[in-house]
């Protein structure tokens, strides 16, 4: 079996108090994996540490101990053109679209920025655009609006079209549906499948939205005071 | 059959922007019976916030209204400022969507809760944390949270904290607005244990929501809006065993419990004056007629339904 995409192994993290030198343990020992083609969950309640988890593959925080991987080496050793291409091939949308997005810029000039960063190759960036606001039910206009112009939902479906423009072979949700309508969330999940079936993408759902997970996941991974464990035996359609 | 304590007939309510008119109530005709929990469900625009801000009392200045919003047998619509102090947090009690930013963070929480009271049951200002203490209590918080500030609580306390804010002059009506948003599950349980023992006191609750679940768990009754306009108004058991109207199936079939069913097509426009069903370019049944549907039909009592098929 080939390595998978991202590996998390024996991962503790603990911040230190604002005040004292003692510090709070997050969460320890997790360890969870996501394959290529594999819609995998994490599931718990506010504040147990999912959102850190994104942010340290990311190296956006440190932790204590443990080791990270993406296809099996460590993301803490991955030369820089390798971790660019991690970056560009492991795409989030983070749980606040408002910070996700320049308030003194254009939308338009936000969602060409990462093709501009990966140097993607298009006829035409706009075009491109297009097609990815239009699998997610957005209107070409939003483009000329600027981010405080736009509801919480409408951010959210723009930063995951923005993911979609540099061809990622892994999506990183972070509550990425929890501004969305039911019916709205139905169309985002809908072509996040499609994008597993068709074009075989791992996806990572943070979530605490049970219903949501259950319907979605592969596996299902729930943190209980602290720790990562392997929830609910677990088969789903989209598995299928 | 419970009396009425909220009666609207035909409210219109729409917005003058620089793009020209919104229309985001249209047509609205329901009442809220006394000591029961209706739950005022939709999408974002539907409708639900403004139509719960006219009963306060609370719309900008931009909007204009139309109809009638009777409370107890007094017409709201029209009512003087000075008439709103009257029943304002007294008759009509308002919990806001945004915990962040609707708890003033300069004051403490009990400062806040007791405010309404010092003003106007005249309760001494040493015994606010006494007052406080007992509200939060209430709402399942520890006493001690009433010396905090509203950036030192969590999404969860807060909620509770500007609930406990809303019923500190014991209102008879709550109108709760959209009270669960963003909330973990943990938190969620205990902002629907509150709200269900704010209905078992007897309290009449309308409750704004998009969360469908919170709606099963709690409400008797389900309003639900789309495009401005009230497409369909049930009894909760009658709604979720059948729900009537093409919308509300859709959005029952979007639920991640039943399978995350998408809608096909987009909500309609806010500037586009709503005719007919607002449904009508997403319905799999639509036909012509439908375009100039004006009034609901009632198949059986106590249900109304926007829609030919029924």
């Amino acid at each position: 079996m080939s390595a998978p995409l991202i590996e998390f192994a024996q991962v503790t993290k603990s911040f230190a108090g604002p005040l004292t030198r003692s510090r709070h343990q997050v969460f320890a020992n997790v360890s969870f994996t996501v394959h290529e083609g594999e819609i995998v969950s994490l599931f718990g309640p506010s504040g147990c540490g999912k959102s850190t988890l994104l942010r340290m593959f990311y190296q956006l925080t440190s932790w204590d101990s443990g080791r990270i991987t993406y296809q099996g080496t460590d993301i803490t050793s991955l030369p820089k053109s390798a971790r660019r291409e991690m970056h560009r091939a492991v795409q989030v949308v983070f749980q606040d679209p408002r910070n996700a997005f320049n308030p003194r810029w254009l939308i338009r000039r936000s969602m060409a920025e990462p093709l501009k960063l990966f140097k993607i190759v298009t006829t035409n960036h706009q075009t491109l655009i297009g097609e990815k606001l239009a699998l997610l039910g957005l209107e070409d206009g939003l483009l000329d609006r600027r981010p405080h112009q736009l509801s919480g939902g409408q951010l959210q479906r723009l930063a995951l079209a923005r993911c979609l423009l540099v061809s990622p072979r892994c999506l990183l949700l972070d509550e990425a549906s929890s501004m969305l309508d039911l019916s709205v969330q139905a169309r985002m999940m809908e072509l996040v499948k499609s994008l597993r079936t068709d074009e075989g993408i791992s996806v990572l759902l943070i979530s605490h939205d049970r219903d949501l997970v259950q319907a979605m996941s592969d596996r299902i991974y729930s943190f209980h005071d602290g720790t990562l464990s392997t929830d609910i035996a677990h088969t789903s359609d989209s598995s299928k | 059959m419970t009396t009425p304590l909220v009666a609207m007939h035909d409210v219109n309510i729409r917005f003058n922007t620089t793009r020209g008119w919104g229309y985001a109530v249209t047509a609205v005709s329901a009442d809220v019976r006394a000591n029961t929990v209706t739950a005022i469900i939709g999408e974002s625009g539907s409708g639900k916030s403004v139509l719960g801000a006219a009963v306060m009392g609370l719309l900008p200045n931009n909007a204009e209204a139309s109809g009638s919003i009777t409370y107890a047998g007094l017409e709201l619509l029209g009512l003087t400022d000075r008439e709103w102090d009257q029943i304002r947090g007294i008759e009509l009690g308002w919990v806001a969507q945004n915990p962040a930013s609707s708890l003033n963070p300069v004051y403490r929480i009990d400062e806040l809760i007791s405010e309404a009271a010092i003003h106007r049951r005249r309760i001494r200002r040493r015994d606010k944390r006494r007052f406080a203490a007992d509200l939060l209590t209430k709402v399942g918080l520890p006493a001690a949270t009433g010396r905090n500030y509203s950036f030192e609580l969590s999404g969860g306390m807060a909620q509770r904290a500007l609930i406990a804010v809303g019923i500190g002059l014991d209102p008879p009506l709550l109108i709760l607005d959209e009270p669960t948003k963003g909330l973990d599950p943990a938190n969620y349980d205990r902002i629907r244990d509150a709200i269900m023992d704010l209905a078992g006191e007897g309290h009449t609750i309308m409750l704004i929501t998009h969360d469908v679940t919170l709606a099963e768990q709690v409400a008797d009754e389900i309003w639900v809006l789309y495009g401005s306009r009230l497409v369909e108004q049930a009894p909760k058991q009658d709604f979720f065993a059948t729900p009537l109207h093409p919308y509300s199936q859709g959005l029952l079939a979007a639920m991640p419990s039943r399978g995350l069913h998408p809608i096909p097509g987009e909500s309609p426009s806010f500037f586009v004056p709503p005719e007919g069903c607002p449904f009508v370019d997403r319905c799999p049944y639509a036909v012509a007629a439908c375009h100039e549907l004006k009034t609901p039909s009632h198949p059986t009592e106590g249900r109304s339904v926007l829609c030919l098929l029924h």
